[in-house]
């Protein structure tokens, strides 16, 4: 039976997140695979590829149960269909194509293929890991006590697998819908109200300026419509009685609206400046005080450039809707109101005849505003792309030059060129005529409420000249807000977009956070013991695998393997940049989980390949790590670093500025300070990454010796690809796909004949070697 | 600089003397003969495309068991035709690239490109992440990745109907 309509899938159904692995086939597939089972016989799954085996997309179904596999292929008709059962099934593999892929089952005499796109991968990895897991009962016999069983996953865990791959790949972890890669924010999603309603607290301190404001704009908005009801009386009562007292009255009415208008205006400007700052002040800080409290993950997931974004950006959005946004809603319905309602209680007809055409102009205007930017957008890529053309040809001159292809980029350039004029040309044709289509339409509008009231006016006379003046005048003041309102819409989503980002950002909580018993580590001794660690950087791939090594206080590691082996993250572990997945690192015996993180920070010194310097002198950066050292330790640890003598070389010392990244330095001049850095902080665990890869012999060999003076008396870790550097390492670790292959001294390790390292030795001999005799020649 | 002196160093195969079949689980055997005529036999063979987009019939390369280089084909001419099917047959399978004969509805939801097609393999939606994945190509030629590794192809779209190039126009 299938399980399609078992209690659990309609609640799960019910949510809208579909079972995992379990999926309900149309009625004649699920007949089909239903007479496969036996009684009391339950699938464990249920699921559909998309790919035919002839490679048009539909439906390959496939079950699992503890018995059987049967794979059915819902194509040209007849269906095809393939039983195993499990005790027969020789093999379960996944085969990875371009644009697709194929699972493969091989039983007694018969070999199917599933055939599924890339859209499905993951999916069918899961299902490949639970057949295999499910037959692995029957193999028992075959490789006895290889390893621990494979488990079946619960539905629990594949849920969780699901959820964090849907992250992982950029997708709306609520529907499923992919993410803009610019944003990360579901568009659909987005719960706007509930998003905006978060800012409030931000506001609330300043509760009394935002109301002051308030008020303000509301005189403001009063006060810009009361010249034109002015005009009706000048023209409706002054005029006709010819009364010239009231003539001066209106007159200075007028001005006086007009002045306080400007004052209050500049005003209420300032008041929105100053609160603008205010609160985006308090929110930039909040924001980039977490940002250090984040764990590594979080920085490796999302860019530095997506981070900088939600920063400035974002906040800068929120600001500006915050202080603004708000009263230009409020503003814009306020005069909209008391227009209405001053012109239909003038004339409640021509009220309508007036305003009546208002809606269609606004939404053409937005329309034709979008379809306009649409091609402002193209123009815009082409000139991006003319941009990158330069950007990608200039440096690259003494290559154009040397192959002398200087004709042919000139052509490309006049091509792309050509292009953007085109599009720049057909956005002008489009503007030049819509405008004063537009300009016209209302000139229309005018002159038929012109020729209307006009005859109210000389005919019927029931309309004054005034009120026909006064309600050109509010005609005039209604567009703009109706415009503002038009294009609110878009203004909140874009707002409520970075509202969300930097939530997000605030909601995310820290993977390494200190466990609440965890306790400072006075001074490490500096045994580290690894037991059974497992880790993966996400969920699908574990890179280290039950990982068990103890060393003991003193002892200088060499770690070696090809790159992607592990080394690196297994530093990154001892750090806690990470947590581990399974198992435990122990620092003298107790759990690193358990340990204060600030104080095992502190006691770890590590010198990077590619040293990270900041911006600022010399001195700051030697002293990064402890900004109270005195100029004496300071120099001391640069002696000991090998780096005071060419400090002193440059003109101005310790006290010279280092540029981003420490431009201005060589490498080994910047490696230098970098090991001075860590001597000044007597870390008792050191890691040295690849410390001497990317300098020269002679450099390497006066760092080298710096680093020797560092290790001493201290755990350290070394990573290096050139073997020779690590001779004087106590033991070397050497990883291989993310277990530990071999554990040794330098001559143990050479003494095993088929050994990893004894390989990577030879390997790397033999091209000393070649080199040497190049030379030679 | 005589590439074609260079046979031996690239391992280019004689098609008359280069064989296919399938072992009993599907997996590609391969037969070739060396330059001194010993036929020399590769189980579990991978031939992959060197120039998948521009020359799909050429320079075919063959990989081993241990992803080691086996030897290229420069054109399925002159090899038998049980060889140059099951060749054909495989490529098939190993580059999908449905091709896009009609865009149903296109559209730019915050810069992702939700498309909604009618392919030779039959109707798809996909979304594409950003315009990066999409390649123009000499010829009105469109070959575009989809968020999840998919590849999809539009020959030319100047032969797409009035509606497609419509919907395609946004991106142009």
């Amino acid at each position: 039976m299938i399980r399609s309509d078992s209690p659990v899938a309609e609640a799960d159904s019910a949510n809208g997140i579909p079972e995992p692995l379990m999926e309900s086939p149309p009625g004649p597939v699920g007949k089909l695979l239903r007479e496969f089972l036996q009684p009391g016989e339950e699938p464990e799954i249920v699921v559909a590829s998309d790919l035919l085996p002839d490679g048009r997309y539909g439906e390959t179904w496939l079950l699992a149960t503890k018995q059987r596999v049967v794979v059915v292929d819902s194509g040209n008709g007849t269906p095809k269909l393939h039983h195993f059962a499990l005790a027969d099934l020789e093999q379960v593999e996944k085969l990875d194509f371009v644009g697709s892929s194929a699972l493969r089952l091989v039983g007694a005499g018969e070999t199917c293929h599933v055939r599924f796109s890339l859209s499905q991968a993951e999916k069918f990895a899961d299902v490949r890991e639970m057949v295999d897991a499910l037959r692995s009962p029957y193999q028992r016999d075959e490789k006895e006590g290889d390893g621990p069983t494979a488990q079946v996953l619960t539905r629990e865990e594949l849920r969780k697998r699901h959820e964090a791959r849907a992250r992982e790949k950029g997708r709306c972890p609520k529907c499923g819908r992919t993410l803009p890669r610019w944003n990360n924010v579901c568009p659909v999603c987005l719960q706007k109200t509930q998003l905006l309603l978060r800012l409030v607290p931000y506001v609330l301190p300043y509760w009394f300026f935002v109301a002051l404001n308030i008020c303000l704009m509301a005189c403001t908005t009063a006060m810009e419509l009361a010249p034109p009801y002015l005009t009706k009386t000048l023209l409706d009562e002054v005029f006709p009685q010819r009364d010239l007292r009231m003539l001066a009255v209106v007159l200075i009415a007028l001005f006086v609206v007009n002045v306080l208008n400007s004052v209050l205006s500049a005003v209420r400007q300032y008041l929105n400046v100053w609160l603008q700052q205010r609160i985006v002040v308090g929110l930039r800080m909040q924001l980039y005080e977490y940002l250090h409290r984040l764990s590594l993950s979080f920085y490796d997931r999302q860019g530095a450039g997506h981070i900088m974004q939600r920063i400035m950006h974002d906040t800068a959005n929120l600001q500006n809707f915050m202080a603004t946004g708000l009263q230009e809603i409020l503003g814009a319905v306020m005069t909209i109101c008391i227009i209405c309602v001053v012109m239909f209680r003038m004339d409640w007809k021509l009220a309508l005849i007036t305003l009546g055409p208002v809606p269609f102009i606004v939404w053409g205007n937005r329309w034709f505003s979008r379809k306009v930017h649409r091609i402002y957008r193209r123009a815009w890529r082409q000139s991006a792309r003319l941009n990158s053309i330069l950007t990608d040809i200039l440096p690259g001159m003494r290559v154009v030059k040397a192959f002398g292809q200087e004709e042919r980029e000139v052509d490309r350039f006049v091509g792309s060129n050509r292009d953007l004029l085109h599009t720049h040309l057909r956005a002008a044709r489009l503007g030049r005529t819509f405008y004063p289509f537009l300009g016209f339409l209302s000139t229309v509008g005018t002159l038929s409420i012109w020729a209307y009231g006009g005859y109210l006016v000389i005919v019927k006379q029931t309309l004054t000249p005034g009120v026909l003046v006064a309600f050109l005048q509010y005609l005039m003041r209604f567009y703009q807000p109706m415009y503002r309102l038009s294009m609110m819409n878009d203004r909140i989503q874009h707002v409520a977009t970075s509202a969300e980002r930097v939530f997000e950002l605030m909601d995310t909580r820290p993977d390494v956070e200190d466990a609440p018993d965890a306790e400072p580590i006075p001074t490490i001794e500096g045994n580290v013991r690894f037991e059974n660690v497992s880790f993966g950087y996400d969920t699908s791939k574990k890179v280290l695998e039950n990982v068990s090594f103890e060393v003991s206080a003193g002892e200088m590691i060499g770690l070696v393997g090809h790159s992607g082996a592990g080394k690196s993250t297994l530093i990154n572990l001892i750090c806690r940049f990470y947590d581990v997945g399974d198992g435990r690192i122990l620092i003298d015996g107790r759990d690193i989980r358990k340990i204060k993180l600030k104080s095992l920070r502190d006691q770890i010194g590590v010198v990077l390949q590619e040293p990270y310097l900041f911006r600022g002198t010399i001195l700051d950066n030697i002293a990064y790590g402890r900004p109270k050292a005195t100029r004496r330790e300071v120099v001391a640890a640069a002696m000991a670093a090998n780096a005071h003598e060419f400090i002193c070389q440059l003109p101005d010392g310790y006290d010279t500025m280092i540029g981003e990244r420490g431009a201005g330095l060589s490498g080994g001049e910047r490696q230098r300070i970098s090991i001075a850095r860590a001597i000044l902080r007597n870390p008792r665990i050191l890691i040295l990454d690849e410390a001497t890869a990317s300098v020269d012999t002679e450099t390497e060999a006066k760092i080298r010796e710096a680093i020797e003076r560092l290790v001493k008396g201290r755990t350290t870790f070394a990573i290096a690809h050139r073997l020779s550097t690590l001779r004087n390492a106590s033991r070397l670790l050497v990883m291989e796909k993310g277990r530990v292959a071999e554990i040794g001294t330098h001559e143990e390790l050479l003494e095993k004949e088929d050994g990893v390292f004894r390989k990577l030795w030879d390997m790397q001999a033999d091209l000393q070697k070649q080199r040497a005799e190049i030379m030679a020649v | 600089m005589d590439i074609d002196g260079s046979v031996d160093v690239l391992k280019i195969l004689n098609p008359a003397t280069t064989r296919l079949w399938r072992d009993r689980v599907g997996n590609l055997c391969l037969e070739v003969r060396l330059a001194d005529g010993e036929p020399v036999q590769y189980e579990k063979v991978r031939p992959m495309r060197a120039f998948p987009l521009s020359a799909p019939e050429e320079f075919i390369t063959f990989f081993g068991e241990k992803n080691d280089y086996l030897g290229m084909l420069e054109s399925l001419d002159g090899v038998d035709e049980r060889t140059e099917e099951l060749l054909r047959a495989e490529l098939e399978v190993r580059y999908l690239l449905p091709q896009i004969v009609r865009i149903d509805r296109l559209r730019l939801n915050g810069g992702v490109i939700s498309w909604r097609v009618e392919t030779d393999r039959g109707p798809r939606t996909f979304d594409v992440r950003d315009r990066d994945e999409i390649r123009f190509m000499p010829g009105h030629r469109i070959v575009i990745k989809d968020v999840d590794g998919n590849r999809f192809e539009i020959p030319d779209y100047w032969e797409l109907d009035d509606w497609s190039y419509s919907q395609l126009e946004q991106l142009l």
